[in-house]
């Protein structure tokens, strides 16, 4: 009899245990699979603040999935890989602008979109001070994806396979504009770009070619590494580089943002990596190849033929063909 | 950069292998942190009820009415919203005591213009709060609740909020439709167009007590014709928008500081 108690009173005790335990909201997540996010060898640490935002298998399922889904656009022809293309490093292939709703044209040459957990401000003009923002400009430009938060979050709450998504990335089958980020965020942080030759050859795994090695001399000593800081190849910084304004478009960058003079045509440093697949070049994609580029840069950065061409071999080995793949 | 993440309240309490022993205190732990929400001490505290009375100069604000400037120019307005935060109660002895309620609550002109909240019994001879969106809520991602994006006072392509929303027509604007919209928003230096606002509690010298299970009913007058009319005097035909962060938005968000004012005052037992 008294065994009997003492084993009622012990399923009593763990069932009041679950339910206590269950009350917590971070049981719903106890299904998520946890990713760990790698910094590589030699890099700084990341920017974004991933105790906010913990990487989960399920998130960046979701994330891809949003990411690839014309649902978040208006007419449902503009998701956000439309634009960001995983063949050319998810900037928009051989374009200087973008196409969107309603047959119009971006404003700005769409940047590939990898290893952005390093960066802290976002677009050319570093307008965007958080990646979980980011996704909100295009979603409701008029010219890109021309659509409302709100409209999204409705297409995507009265979607069952979208609200199963979310349970199992978020622990509710709610979706609101920060689960909808977050999500959004997840996937793209996963996109590291670190694999290339370049990367290989500083892990020891590989060698540069003579004309890689000459290419990778004349690039330090011509201090193009100054703005395009190894190992990111961008000091995340905002500079002028001497372009003109241009006629129509007139884009001040930076200034346009802090409202400060000093900041005028000052744009966001790009990364040179996977520079072979994100022609066209500058903010507005005025440049189509790298020899145009050596041409706007001769009047303070001269480089003779040979130089210029071994320059280029060095920057085929920052192509990373493991950030388009299809399993990514 | 380290950025202030959105940190929920969500209790953090885990399941973890304890003596026999501990289990019950465990188990009484675990029942106290699932009802925290529910009774945490709303009985020892005083209920603020603010409520803004819009008005333009001495006339009921209403949307669609037409409204006359000082300078002549007509203006219907047809939206009018703003961010309420940070509200704190000045003691005897001049320091700030906040309030303990949702910190941030946006009004908006025939939904909603008033907003409860709690705060500590005590003497208090001012109330004063952030007109705007102090600016590492402008740095810290995706906001919910008030500040969800999706609420439409949000710059997505220049991330921060819109502190003050008024939008209308007038025949003095050269923009499509006579639109006449003014943004009013921006937190970075040194156009930060968030104000502090400040009004006294004070009835003939004497502070405003405040104890526990009593509401401090307390009226703000906004004129929002003091929007054009305060320090920065804004003609419409001049400028008929102004929707980016900088320093005529900062301009005009000076003249907040004559926009709200003291309407009057009571406490309900």
């Amino acid at each position: 009899m008294k065994r009997a108690v003492s084993i009622s009173v012990l399923i009593g005790v763990i069932a009041l245990l679950q339910w206590a335990v269950g009350c917590g909201k971070n049981d719903a997540n106890r299904a998520n699979t946890p990713i760990d996010f790698k910094v590589p060898d030699g890099w700084p640490e990341p920017a974004y603040d991933f105790s906010s935002n913990p990487l989960t298998k399920e998130g960046v399922a979701l994330g891809k999935k949003l990411f690839f889904d014309g649902l978040l656009s208006k007419d449902g022809n503009f998701p956000c890989v439309s634009c960001h293309q995983p063949f050319a490093a998810f900037a928009t292939y051989e374009h200087d602008f973008s196409h969107g709703f309603d047959n119009q044209f971006t404003t700005r040459n769409a940047p590939g979109l990898f290893n952005l957990a390093w960066h802290s401000a976002f677009h050319h003009d570093g307008g965007i001070t958080h990646l979980d923002l980011q996704p909100l400009a295009p979603i409701t430009a008029p010219n890109e994806m021309a659509e409302t938060i709100e409209n999204v979050l409705q297409k995507l709450n009265g979607d069952p396979s979208y609200q199963a998504d979310f349970a199992k990335a978020f622990g509710s089958p709610e979706i609101s504009t920060a689960n909808m980020a977050k999500a959004l965020s997840q996937y793209m942080l996963t996109l590291v770009s670190a694999s290339s030759k370049y990367d290989l050859v500083k892990q020891g795994k590989a060698q540069f070619d003579v004309n890689q090695e000459a290419g990778y001399a004349v690039f330090v000593q011509k201090g193009c590494n100054q703005c395009h800081t190894e190992p990111l190849f961008t000091n995340l910084q905002y500079a002028y580089n001497g372009l003109p304004m241009h006629p129509t478009l007139r884009d001040l960058g930076r200034m346009g943002i802090t409202g400060r003079s000093q900041d005028s045509l000052h744009f966001k440093v790009p990364s040179l990596r996977n520079i072979a697949l994100t022609f066209p070049y500058m903010h507005d994609g005025r440049f189509w190849s790298l020899e145009d580029v050596y041409d706007h840069y001769n009047s303070f950065i001269p480089l003779s033929a040979v130089e210029r061409a071994l320059l280029t071999e060095f920057f085929h080995t920052l192509t990373d063909p493991s950030l388009g793949a299809e399993d990514r | 950069m380290l950025y202030l993440s959105d940190v929920s309240t969500e209790n953090r309490y885990s399941n973890r292998t304890m003596p026999v022993a501990g289990l019950l205190i465990l188990l009484s732990l675990l029942f106290v942190a699932c009802q925290k929400k529910v009774t945490e001490s709303a009985s020892d505290q005083g209920m603020l009820n603010i409520r803004f009375q819009t008005e333009w100069a001495d006339a009921p604000f209403v949307l669609g009415e037409q409204y006359e400037l000082l300078n002549g120019e007509f203006f219907t307005p047809t939206a009018w919203k703003f961010y309420v935060a940070h509200l704190e109660l000045k003691t005897l002895n001049g320091t700030w005591v906040a309030s303990s309620g949702n910190d941030y609550h946006l009004m908006e002109a025939s939904t909603a213009l008033n907003l409860v909240t709690t705060a500590p019994p005590g003497n208090y001879t001012a109330v004063r709060f952030l007109v705007g969106v102090d600016s590492t809520r402008n740095v810290s991602g995706v906001q919910s609740g008030a500040l969800d994006p999706l609420k439409g006072m949000f710059w997505t392509w220049n991330s921060g909020y819109i502190f003050v929303k008024l939008e209308g027509n007038s025949a003095a604007s050269t923009q499509p439709n006579n639109k006449v919209e003014y943004h009013i928003g921006g937190f970075r230096a040194p156009y930060n167009a968030a104000q502090t606002i400040e009004i006294p509690l004070t009835i003939a010298g004497a502070p405003t007590t405040l104890t526990a299970h009593t509401t401090l009913n307390l009226g703000i007058v906004t004129n929002v014709s003091k929007l054009f009319e305060g320090s920065f005097p804004v003609s419409i035909a001049q400028h008929p928008v102004c929707m980016t962060p900088g320093e005529l938005a900062w301009q005009i968000s000076g003249n907040l500081q004559q926009v709200f004012s003291f309407g009057q005052l009571a406490i309900e037992e």
